[in-house]
C-alpha cells in the first residue's frame, strides 16, 4: 500500500442513504488524487447534459497523498463538480486550506464522493470509519459559524467542519464551502445546497504512513524548508534588511515595528531572516499586506494558516468598531477574502472606513457562505450603477427601495443590505447577483459586451474574473486564463514574477527552467511571444493541477526561486517529485510527475469539451477578451508601460501553448495519440463517439 | 539530492589522499615557511588546523615536529591576547616575531570590532576611527593592516567599502550583505539628496522598480523624513540628478525613478500597479 494514501475513498449516496468505500488506487492511481481524482469521477460517472444542481451531479472533496503527511503546505482539499457560477455549468475545481482535508485523511479516507440528493436537510458525520447521514433541519437556515459550532458541540470540538451557509441553501450560484472559520472553496456551495447537504463534519484518530525512512524524511523536509520564502513565494524582504542582498514588493513584510497590535501583549514580529527557520511563520505580516502598515499593525491579533504550512497567511483581527453593525469584532481571512467588501463602492474609501468595509464584507460573506468571484460581483455592481443599468432593469419600486444613500455614504449598512439581498435572492437585484457575473451576461446583454470589452471590469471570458492574467507575465498570464472554467487562480507564474529578485536573476533562473531568459518579461513591459514563454505557461498549467491533485498549496509552491544566496537564489524544481516519491514510495522523477500532471490537464480539457459539447476549444472556449488587445487605447503592443496584447502574437501564443501541451493546434484539444500515450484511450474513444475528437 | 546544510567535515583531504602524520608535518612546515618568507607574516594556528585530520591533536603534532631536526626552524609564539602563532626561525628572530604578534593583536581587535559592529549593531566600522578605538590602528598604519587582512583567509568576511565622500568603512559579510553595507555607507555620507538619488538609480537599474518615497523612512537611510519635501525639491532642481523623476499614484503616494534606466510610460503603469493593481489582484 502506497504511503500518503489511506487507500479508501468514501462514497455517499444521499438519495439512497448508502455509504460505501472504494479502493482509491485501483481506480484513481493515474490521477494522483484531489482534483485529478475528481475529474476522473466526473468523467466516468456524470453524463454530458447533467446540470450542476441535478442529483446526478457529483461533488467530490478530494485530498491528495501529500496532504496530512507533514509535507510542507500539504493541508488542502480540492472540491470538484459541475460549476453553478459557470454559464455553461462546466466542470471546475475549487479548493480550500485549513485542516479539513488532513482530518479526512486521519479519519481513513482519501476523498469523498457525494451523489444524489437527500430528501431533507442533512449533514454527514465522519468519525473514522463511522459515517452517518444525519438530520440537519436545525442547522438549515443557519450561517456557517453557527453550523460549525453546533456540529462541534455534537461530535466534539476536535472535529473539522466543511459547511455551507444560507447562500448555498438558497442556490446562490457563487456560494462557497467553508471550513475552519476562514478557509473557503468557491464555486460549489450551492451544489451542496442542491443536494440538501448542509455540512460535513469529520473527526479522525488515525495516522498516515510515509514510505520513506523517518530520518530521511526529516532530512528531506529540513532541506526543503530553507528554500521557502514568504506567502506567494516572495524570496526577499519588503524593506532593506541587513541579512538580505535584495529587497522589494513582496509579502515578506516582517520588520521592526511590525506589531500584531491586538495581541496581548502586542507582539513585534521584528526581523525574520531567511536562515531563521523558527521565524518562518512570522515573515508574512498579512495584516500589513492586506490593510497597509498602520491599520495592519493596529488591528492584527495574529497570523494563522493551514495544516502543515510554516508560512501562515490568514490574518486574525480584532476591530471593536464592527460590533455596532451586528457582526463579531473578531474576523479572519486573507487576500480577496477581505478585499471584496469595498468593491461595491466607487470611489472606494480609505483608512478606517476602508478597513470597516473590508471586514464587514468578510464577516457577512464568510457566514452566509458567498464568494465574490474574485471581486467580479463588486466590479459589475459599480459598472451597472455608473451606466444606469439598475434604473433600466430593476422594477422602479425595487430600484427606489435600494438604500442608495447608504451606498453614497459608503456605509457598512449598505454592505449588510447587499450581502443579504444576494444571499436571499431579494428582488431582481438579488436574483441577478445571486446568479453571479457569468449568468449576468445572459440576463443583461450590456454586461456581456462590457465584460468582453471594458478593461475596468477585469473579466476574462464568459463573465469570470481574470486572476493573474496578462499583468503577470504578458502572454504567459493570458494563456493561463484560457483553459479554466472559473477564475484561473493560478499563482505558479505570478509567484515567480513577483519573487522580488532582480530581473537579471529571474531571467537566469527562467532560462534554466524554460529554456531561454526571454521567457521572463518585466511586468507591464511585454515582449513578443517565444517558445520559453509557452514552456513557462505549460509548466504553470501543469503544476496548478498537480498541486490541486497532490493537494499542496499553489500560493507557496513551486519553489522555483529561493531566498538562499549560496544557491544563487535557485529553488528546487524537483521538490514535488521528491515529496511524492518519499511519501508514497512510488518513485517518480520530475518528468514522471509532470506527465501525470499533463494527464490531469488533458482529462480536464476533455471534460470541458464533453460538457460544452464543443470540439473547437480554441475559438469557442479559449477566449481572450477584447480589452486585452485595446487597453490602453493610446499604446502599441510591446512598448513599455502596459500589458496590451497583439492579436497575431496571441494567436502565436496559443499555437505554441497547445503544441507544447501536445494538443491539436487548430482546435486546442487533446489528440488521440496524446490521450493514448497518457493511458486514456477510453477518453479518446468517448470523445470520438461524440464527434469531439478532431485529431 | 543535494545535501543542503550538512555539517562540514573537520578533516582536510590533501590531494585526494588521507593524511598521515609526516604529511601533516610537511604541510605545516610548508605553510609556515611560505608565510614567513613570502608574506613576512606569522601563521595563526587557526590556519593550520584544517591541515589535520584531528585538529584537537594540534599540540601533539607540534610537539613531534619540535623534536624533529627537519622542522627545527618552526617556532611557536603566543601573543599577549592568547593568540598562538608559528613562524620560521630561518626568517625571523624572536624579537621580530614578538613585534609581529603585536600587529596580529591589532588586527584581531579590528576584526572583533568590525564583527561586533556588523553583527550586534548592524553598522559599519569607520576606518578613520579605528585608531581611537584600537591603539596601534593609527591611520598611517591601517592600510598595511587592511592589506594583510585582505589576503588572510581568517578574515575573508571583512570588506572595505567607500562612500561617495571617500570615507572608508569596514563590515563583515557574515552579518551584513554588501548591498546593505552600501546603503549604510551612503547614509554615513550624510547627504540625503545623494542617498535618495543613488538608491533610486540602483532600484531602477537592478530590479528594475520604482522607489516608494516612504522607503526612506527605514532607519538604514538615516534621513529626517520631515525634511523630505526639501530634499525632493533639491533633487528635482539639481542638474546632477536630473534623471531622477517623481511620480504620483492615484492614491497620492509618491514614488521615484531614474529615467536613465526606467521608461516613463513603464513608471506610470508600475506606480498604479504598486498602489492599486497589486491590491485589486491579491
Amino acid at each position: 500500500m502506497a504511503g500518503g494514501y489511506t487507500g479508501k475513498t468514501l462514497r455517499v449516496d444521499l438519495t439512497t442513504g448508502k455509504v460505501t468505500a472504494e479502493d482509491t488506487l485501483a481506480k484513481y492511481k493515474d490521477f494522483i488524487g484531489g482534483a485529478g481524482l475528481g475529474y476522473k469521477v466526473l468523467w466516468d460517472e456524470v453524463p454530458a447534459g447533467t446540470k450542476a444542481w441535478d442529483p446526478a451531479n457529483r461533488l467530490i472533496l478530494g485530498v491528495g497523498p501529500l496532504s496530512g503527511t507533514g509535507a510542507p503546505c500539504g493541508g488542502r482539499v480540492s472540491t470538484i463538480s459541475l460549476s453553478p457560477p459557470s454559464q455553461f455549468e462546466l466542470p471546475a475545481v475549487g479548493h480550500m486550506g485549513g485542516h479539513w482535508g488532513p482530518e479526512l485523511k486521519f479519519a481513513g479516507w482519501d476523498s469523498i464522493i457525494i451523489q444524489g440528493k437527500a430528501n431533507a436537510p442533512s449533514w454527514i458525520s465522519i468519525q473514522d470509519d463511522k459515517v452517518e447521514i444525519r438530520d440537519a433541519k436545525k442547522l438549515w437556515g443557519q450561517g456557517i459559524f453557527q453550523t460549525t459550532a453546533a456540529i462541534c458541540a455534537d461530535i466534539g470540538n476536535d472535529c473539522h467542519v466543511a459547511a455551507i451557509g444560507q447562500a448555498g441553501e438558497n442556490l446562490v450560484r457563487n456560494a462557497c464551502i467553508m471550513n475552519d472559520r476562514s478557509h473557503s472553496a468557491g464555486l460549489h456551495g450551492s451544489v451542496m445546497g442542491s443536494k440538501n447537504l448542509k455540512a460535513i463534519g469529520v473527526k479522525g484518530t488515525g495516522a498516515l504512513k510515509i514510505s520513506m525512512d523517518k530520518n530521511a524524511w526529516r532530512d528531506l523536509v529540513n532541506a526543503y524548508l530553507p528554500l521557502m520564502g514568504c506567502n506567494n513565494q516572495g524570496v526577499v524582504p519588503s524593506t532593506p534588511q541587513s541579512w538580505a542582498e535584495f529587497y522589494g514588493s513582496t509579502r515578506w513584510t516582517a520588520q521592526r515595528g511590525a506589531f500584531w497590535g491586538r495581541a496581548t501583549p502586542p507582539f513585534d514580529v521584528g526581523i525574520c531572516p531567511a536562515d531563521d527557520l523558527n521565524k518562518m511563520g512570522l515573515r508574512t505580516h498579512k495584516g500589513i499586506q492586506d490593510h497597509g502598515f498602520e491599520l495592519g499593525v493596529k488591528y492584527t491579533t495574529r497570523i494563522g494558516g493551514c495544516f502543515g504550512c510554516p508560512i501562515r497567511c490568514h490574518t486574525a483581527m480584532d476591530n471593536p468598531n464592527l460590533e455596532q453593525f451586528g457582526v463579531s469584532r473578531f474576523q479572519t481571512n486573507t487576500c480577496n477574502g477581505v478585499s471584496h467588501g469595498p468593491g461595491w463602492y466607487d470611489p472606494a474609501p480609505t483608512g478606517e472606513k476602508l478597513m470597516l468595509l473590508k471586514q464587514i464584507g468578510s464577516a457577512l460573506a464568510d457566514d452566509y457562505g458567498w464568494w465574490s468571484d474574485y471581486g467580479q460581483s463588486g466590479r459589475d455592481f459599480v459598472y451597472m450603477k455608473k451606466k444606469g443599468l439598475f434604473e433600466k432593469y430593476l422594477p422602479a419600486k425595487e430600484y427606489a427601495a435600494i438604500p442608495w444613500k447608504l451606498w453614497e455614504a459608503q456605509s457598512p449598512d449598505f454592505s449588510k443590505w447587499v450581502y443579504k439581498a444576494i444571499t436571499y435572492k431579494e428582488g431582481e437585484f438579488g436574483q441577478a447577483f445571486a446568479d453571479g457575473p457569468e449568468w449576468m451576461e445572459k440576463r443583461y446583454p450590456e454586461m456581456k459586451e462590457a465584460h468582453f470589452k471594458e478593461y475596468e471590469l477585469q473579466s476574462w471570458k464568459f463573465g469570470m474574473a481574470k486572476h493573474h492574467s496578462t499583468e503577470a507575465g504578458g502572454q504567459v498570464g493570458g494563456l493561463l486564463n484560457l483553459m479554466r472554467n472559473a477564475h484561473a487562480q493560478n499563482h505558479t507564474h505570478s509567484n515567480f514574477q513577483g519573487s522580488g529578485l532582480p530581473i537579471a536573476l529571474k531571467k537566469e533562473i527562467g532560462a534554466e527552467l524554460f529554456g531561454t531568459p526571454d521567457a521572463v518579461d518585466n511586468n507591464n513591459d511585454v515582449k513578443p511571444m517565444n517558445a520559453g514563454k509557452a514552456r513557462f505557461a505549460v509548466l504553470s498549467t501543469i503544476y496548478q493541477d498537480l498541486h490541486d491533485s497532490l493537494t499542496l498549496c499553489n500560493w507557496t509552491q513551486p519553489i522555483w526561486a529561493s531566498p538562499v544566496k549560496e544557491r544563487k537564489y535557485r529553488g528546487d524544481p524537483e521538490a514535488e517529485a521528491k515529496f511524492f516519491s518519499a511519501v508514497t514510495g512510488i518513485n517518480k522523477t520530475r518528468g514522471d510527475l509532470e506527465l501525470d500532471g499533463l494527464r490531469i490537464v488533458a482529462l480536464f480539457r476533455a471534460l470541458t469539451m464533453k460538457f460544452m459539447n464543443e470540439a473547437d476549444m480554441r475559438t469557442k472556449h479559449d477566449i481572450v477578451p477584447e480589452w486585452a488587445f485595446t487597453y490602453p487605447k493610446d499604446k502599441e503592443p510591446f512598448t513599455p508601460g502596459h500589458a496590451k496584447m497583439d492579436r497575431a502574437d496571441m494567436e502565436k501564443a496559443k499555437d505554441m501553448f497547445y503544441e507544447q501541451l501536445g494538443f491539436d493546434v487548430k482546435t486546442g484539444t487533446p489528440t488521440r495519440a496524446m490521450l493514448e500515450k497518457l493511458n486514456m484511450k477510453s477518453v479518446a474513444d468517448e470523445l470520438e463517439s461524440k464527434n469531439l475528437l478532431t485529431v | 539530492m543535494e545535501e543542503f546544510g550538512k555539517p562540514r567535515a573537520a578533516a582536510q583531504i590533501i590531494e585526494g589522499k588521507k593524511t598521515d602524520n609526516e604529511a601533516v608535518y610537511v604541510a605545516i612546515a610548508e605553510r609556515v615557511r611560505a608565510d614567513s618568507t613570502g608574506k613576512g607574516q606569522l601563521t595563526s594556528l587557526e590556519l593550520i588546523k584544517p591541515l589535520m585530520q584531528d585538529p584537537g591533536k594540534i599540540q601533539s603534532y607540534l610537539g613531534e615536529m619540535k623534536g624533529n631536526e627537519v622542522y627545527k626552524d618552526i617556532r611557536l609564539i603566543t601573543a599577549a591576547n592568547g593568540g598562538t602563532y608559528l613562524y620560521s626561525e630561518k626568517v625571523f628572530i624572536r624579537r621580530d616575531a614578538e613585534k609581529l604578534t603585536l600587529d596580529e593583536e591589532v588586527r584581531s581587535r579590528i576584526i572583533n570590532q568590525v564583527r561586533e559592529d556588523s553583527g550586534k549593531k548592524e553598522s559599519l566600522t569607520p576606518v578613520n576611527k579605528l585608531g581611537a578605538l584600537i591603539p596601534g590602528a593609527e591611520l598611517d598604519k591601517i592600510d598595511n593592516h587592511l592589506a594583510l587582512m585582505s589576503g588572510d583567509e581568517r578574515y575573508k568576511d571583512i570588506h572595505v567599502i567607500t562612500n561617495r565622500k571617500g570615507a572608508r568603512y569596514l563590515y563583515s559579510e557574515k552579518f551584513l550583505t554588501c548591498n546593505y553595507a552600501e546603503l549604510l555607507a551612503r547614509a554615513e555620507a550624510n547627504d540625503p539628496v545623494a542617498i535618495i538619488a543613488d538608491t533610486v538609480r540602483d532600484d531602477s537599474r537592478i530590479y528594475p522598480r520604482l522607489t516608494n518615497l516612504d522607503m526612506f523612512k527605514a532607519p538604514v537611510f538615516k534621513i529626517d523624513f520631515d525634511e523630505m519635501g526639501k530634499y525632493t525639491s533639491e533633487l528635482t532642481k539639481s542638474p546632477e540628478y536630473n534623471d531622477i523623476k517623481l511620480i504620483k499614484a492615484s492614491t497620492g503616494a509618491i514614488y521615484l525613478y531614474s529615467d536613465l534606466y526606467f521608461n516613463p510610460d513603464l513608471a506610470k503603469a508600475t506606480v498604479e500597479w504598486e498602489e492599486v493593481g497589486r491590491y485589486e489582484n491579491p
